[in-house]
Order: C-alpha cells, then structure tokens, then sequence
C-alpha cells in the first residue's frame, strides 16, 4: 500500500501525541499510588500520636488536681473516689474546658479489689448503703461513641473518703484508632 | 519540503511546551510535598511538645531541657491566649499554664514546671525559657537575704535552676555599658527589680518590678496582683504583660473550677445516706468566695485570708468525729 507522506506526517503527531497521553497516564497511575501510600502513613502517624497521647493521659491522670488524694494538701498517689464523683458534675458545667484538656476519649475507673458486685456506679448506688459493694465502673468523661477504639488502662488506687479505705482500681482511657 | 510534512521547528517547539508542562508539574509538586513535609513535622513537634509537658507535669517540682532535635520555632498564647503555634501555621489548643517568651527558637527549650497551692493543688505552672534571653534579678541591700533565700537557695523550692539564664546583681551596679553588653550577646535582657528601678525600659530590655505582692511591667505600664511566689516566678519568665495576663487568668480559672469540685465533693459526702454528721459551712464559704470573686490589687489582703482560713477549717474538720476534710 502506498503511504501518502501527507499521511506520514499525520500519523507521526498521533504516535506523539499517543505517546505523551500514555505517559501522562502512567504518571497518573503513579500520583495516585503515591498518594494512597501517602495517606496511609499519615493515617499511621495520626494514630501513633493518638496513643502516645492516651498513654501520656493515662500516666498524669492520677495526679491531677481534679482526682489525685490529697490530706491536708500534703498529695498521694491515688485517685480520691471522692473528687472522682464530684469530678463528674463539675463536668457539666465546664464541658468545653475539659473537652479541650482531653479530647475525643472515654475516661473511666473500674474497681479491681476488693469487688464484690459489677455494673456502673450511679448516684442510686452511691446513695444505697452497700456502696461501693454494689457497683465497680465510674464513668468519668465520656466524648467517644464508636464501636472501633483503642483501649488503655493502668492500675492505680482507689481511696473512698466514707469508708476511709484504700481498694485496686484500674484507670480507662479509650481512644479512636 | 512535502506537503504534509511537520516543519522540524514545530516538533521542538512542541516538544519543549511539553517538556516545561511537565517539569513544572514535578517541581510544583516536589515544592507541595516538601511544604505539607515540613507542616506535619510541625504539628508532630508541636503534639509532642504538648505531651512532654503533660508528662512533666506528674511531678510538683522538676526541670530539664527538652531536646527538639531540629532548629524549631514555636509561638506560645501568640494571638490567642492558650495555645501553641508553629511557624507554618499549625495551632493547638493547650489548657496548660505557660509562662515564656512569645517566640522561641532553637534545638532546646528550657522548663521548669511547679505546682500552684492555693491552698490547695490548682494546676502546674510552666516557665519556659532559651538561651537568647537573659536575666536579672535585681535587689538591694534591704532584701538581698530575701533574693538570695527565695530563688538562690538549695534549701527553697523556688531556687531557679541553673539551666535557666538567672543571675542576681545588686542594683548599684547595673548600669548602660552592662546592658548595652548584654545586648550584644543576647536577643533580649530582662530586669526584675525588687527595688526601685533606676534604669528606662526599652524594646529589648524588658523591665517589671516586684513591690507589696505587686508586679509592674513597666514596658506596657501595666500593673497586676501576685498570688504567690509562683506568680513571682511567672513574672519573671513572660514576655510582657499580656503574656502574663494570660496565666494568671487560666490560674484563677483552674482555681473556681477546683474550688467548685471541692464544693460539689462536700454535697455527696454530706448526702443523707452516707451518715456524716459535719458542718462544712464555713469551709463552703471559703470556697464560694474564690468562685464569686477576682483576686485584684485592691482585694488581696482579703483574698489570701481566705486562703488562710481555708487551711484552718480544713485541719478542723480532720480533727473532728465523723468529719471528713475536703483536702
């Protein structure tokens, strides 16, 4: 077949052009990877700063003004189920200050031991007189609901100002992954 | 040349439009990456730094550099008091009580954290520092043991650690040529007078004067009550007055929310069915005073007696049958 040279030239710009559209979509494909490996690791640091926060919370939780024993302002290592509770109406009145300090999380103290009845401690079961017999989960902050969380947690002591008795406890901290 | 045949200096010119199109798409897109590289180290500088000082603020009392690894900048209550800015725009929110320089830069910062008893633990304080600012504390003979005692002593909780760029004078022998000298070496030198001042304020010489559990920081002409030695200290490390302002506003803050957290723990332990048989109306009173009112220059003598009395009546109710004290 006789190739017209006008048609030569024709088909040299299409090879051009061709070649520079499939270039262009390689490099595409190429973006997009990148970017999703990308995502992906920033995804990945997002959680580990996450969890190096929570852990960091968890570790100076026991010792903030707002829980930590004190007896005549002299301050001990464990968490004043006294204040625990009262913390938990001061809340309310000040949400967005202690939404700033802690965030998307569920802060919580679960008594280990002696223990001698499960569920969440409420003010029913603070009046009655079997407390803290008849409960063992305080929910102390509450501004996480989703199903998928990281959960981390230490133990810590628990003083219960009316009885005047120390008891295990574990401290909650639950975060997004 | 044939019809249909492309010129050769077409197929260039083609070629080069493509070939800048591209290369400038690559370069644009090397120059986002390495911006969006360097705000995410930023923010992970920045959420770090936020963390340490939560750590830190486990002990009462304790100090050390925080190595940062890299030249950082960082802006503290910049615009906004209560919060921590980096350079390329990253701000986070911090609830922490910060005393420093504004700006600050460097691979190490400088901090000192203490805990605020009013009487009872409000919060931590922080003083942060670098090494382009230096300090001064200035007194005379009438309260050189006082200077000394206070912030020099091994034996005071309030000695300022030697990390920090402190240094005491008597105020005979401040003069022009050692400021002018100091100057020289550093960004900015600051005087902390707790005698008259007898030498002007200027942009990097920053000047405050401690008198009657007063501060002046006589750059602003701004005046402001002291609480305590802690607030002494706070002084001494913020910038200017509204640097301050700052912590001293979220101190008085920390101190109403603890105050009605003491106030709420006395309601369930005098819940009928918990039996205690005690008497917290005065230590209420105590309480709801600091929650009603401001501490100012005119209502200090007020404001620290009932802090005195709040220790009284709480050491009362220790001592009492059937008592519980509120801390």
């Amino acid at each position: 077949m006789i190739v017209k040279r006008s048609s030569k030239a024709q088909l040299g710009t299409i090879e051009m052009i061709m070649v520079l559209v499939i270039v262009i979509v390689i490099v595409v494909i190429g973006i997009v990877f990148y970017y999703n490996f990308f995502l992906k690791g920033i995804e990945s640091k997002k959680s580990e700063l996450n969890l190096q926060e929570a852990n960091v919370l968890l570790a100076s939780l026991s010792s903030i003004p707002e829980l930590q024993c004190s007896f005549r302002s002299v301050t001990r290592e464990c968490i004043d189920m006294g204040k625990a509770i009262a913390f938990k109406e001061v809340l309310v009145n000040n949400k967005a200050y202690y939404i700033d300090m802690f965030g998307s999380k569920n802060i919580k103290i679960e008594l280990l031991y002696p223990s001698k009845q499960e569920g969440e401690c409420n003010d029913n079961k603070y009046n009655s007189n079997e407390y803290p017999d008849n409960c063992s989960l305080w929910t102390l902050y509450n501004n996480l609901n989703i199903q998928e969380k990281a959960i981390t947690s230490t133990p810590v002591s628990l003083y219960f100002p009316i009885t005047k008795e120390f008891r295990v406890g574990r401290l909650i901290v639950e975060l997004k992954i | 040349m044939k019809k249909g045949d492309i010129s050769p200096v077409f197929t260039y010119i083609f070629v080069a439009i493509i070939g800048a199109i591209i290369i400038g798409f690559f370069a644009t897109f090397g120059f986002q990456q390495l911006s969006l590289g360097n705000k995410l180290n930023s923010a992970e500088i920045a959420k770090t730094l936020d963390d340490n000082l939560n750590a830190f603020s486990i002990s009462k009392s304790s100090d050390k550099d925080i190595e940062f690894g890299l030249d950082t900048k960082l802006l503290f209550n910049n615009l906004v008091c209560g919060t921590l800015s980096t350079e390329e725009g990253i701000n986070l929110r911090t609830s922490k009580i910060i005393f420093s320089q504004k700006s600050f830069q460097g691979n190490t910062m400088k901090a000192w954290t203490l805990a605020f008893k009013y009487p009872f633990h409000v919060t931590n304080f922080f003083y942060l520092s670098d090494d382009r600012i230096f300090y001064y504390i200035v007194y005379d003979g009438s309260n050189q043991q006082y200077v000394e005692e206070k912030f020099f002593s091994q034996n005071s909780q309030y000695k300022i650690p030697s990390r920090f760029n402190v240094k005491k004078i008597r105020s005979n022998d401040i003069s022009n040529q050692l400021i002018s000298s100091l100057l020289s070496k550093y960004n900015s030198v600051k005087l902390v007078y707790f005698t008259t001042p007898n030498i002007n304020p200027k942009d990097r010489l920053k000047i405050i004067e401690i008198d009657n559990n007063k501060v002046k920081f006589h750059n602003e002409n701004r005046e402001e009550v002291l609480l305590g030695d802690e607030f002494i200290l706070g002084a001494v490390f913020s910038e200017d007055y509204n640097n301050f302002k700052c912590g001293f506003d979220e101190a008085v803050r920390r101190l109403k929310i603890i105050s009605s957290l003491y106030i709420e723990k006395k309601e369930k332990l005098i819940a009928p069915a918990k039996g205690l048989a005690c008497d917290y109306g005065i230590i209420t009173a105590n309480l709801d005073y600091f929650i009603n009112n401001d501490p100012t220059i005119n209502n200090f003598d007020p404001y620290k007696n009932n802090k005195n009395n709040l220790i009284i009546n709480n050491n009362d109710l220790e001592g009492a049958d059937d008592c519980e004290a509120l801390f």
